[in-house]
């Protein structure tokens, strides 16, 4: 595989694992309260997905606001770069959670929650690397926000597609 | 905070989480059965001597 080929994997797997990490706090949160109130699997699901994209945002908003981007102006630009993304991971993740028996509703208590949960994330992560892969390859995804993060946090960053964009004028 | 950080953090409390699930669940197994030995009781009866 080229240099090249490698970085885009790399700066890919960065993209999914920063999406995944604001989606593995929501959905970790909306199961460990859907479970331990002993919600029904599909309020307990929905709870996960709605806090999932909400710590989702949330996560990749904030970096923006604090380059200096409006509020809404930020926002525009993270649900263009994370929505699918975020959407993939969803879906595999509930998927893989409900399709395990005894995951969703064994209670906290139980060793199958836990696992469940390690799987199902694991999964997702597998599941939206293509789609994130695809979307920085098409110039975008997270190469939106790429542009907008200092360059020093971000070691590994800017091939052709951040070159490519440097003249252009900022979103928001 | 750095993504890596944060990363490690869930990958650690989803560990903890499942450390913690297995203790009580031994604890519960060794509630429901007895120390030592089966649970079904030994019948010991005493043949009167002649």
């Amino acid at each position: 595989m080229s240099s090249m080929g490698m970085t885009r994997n790399s700066m890919a797997a960065n993209a999914t694992l920063h999406c995944l990490t604001g989606c593995a706090i929501g959905e970790i949160v909306g199961l460990m309260v859907g479970t331990a109130l002993g919600f029904s699997a599909a309020v307990t699901i929905a709870l996960a997905v709605g806090l999932a994209f909400l710590f989702g945002y949330a996560l990749s908003t904030l970096p923006l606001l604090k380059a200096g981007l409006s509020f809404f102006g930020a926002l525009s630009v993270v649900f263009a770069a994370d929505t699918l993304s975020i959407v993939v991971m969803e879906l595999v993740d509930n998927l893989v959670m409900a399709v395990i028996p005894g995951a969703m509703d064994g209670g906290l208590v139980n060793p199958i929650f836990w696992v469940g949960m390690m799987i199902a994330l694991s999964t997702a992560f597998v599941a939206a690397f293509p789609v994130n892969r695809y979307l920085m390859d098409k110039g975008k995804g997270h190469a939106l926000t790429h542009q907008y993060h200092h360059h020093g946090d971000h070691t590994g960053h800017g091939g052709a597609q951040e070159q490519e964009r440097s003249g252009q004028p900022h979103h928001g | 905070m750095d993504t890596k950080t944060l990363a490690a953090g869930i990958v650690g409390f989803l560990l903890g989480g499942l450390v913690v699930s297995i203790a009580a669940e031994i604890e519960n197994d060794d509630a429901r059965q007895p120390a030592h030995g089966s649970a079904t009781q030994l019948q010991i009866t005493a043949r009167p001597t002649t």
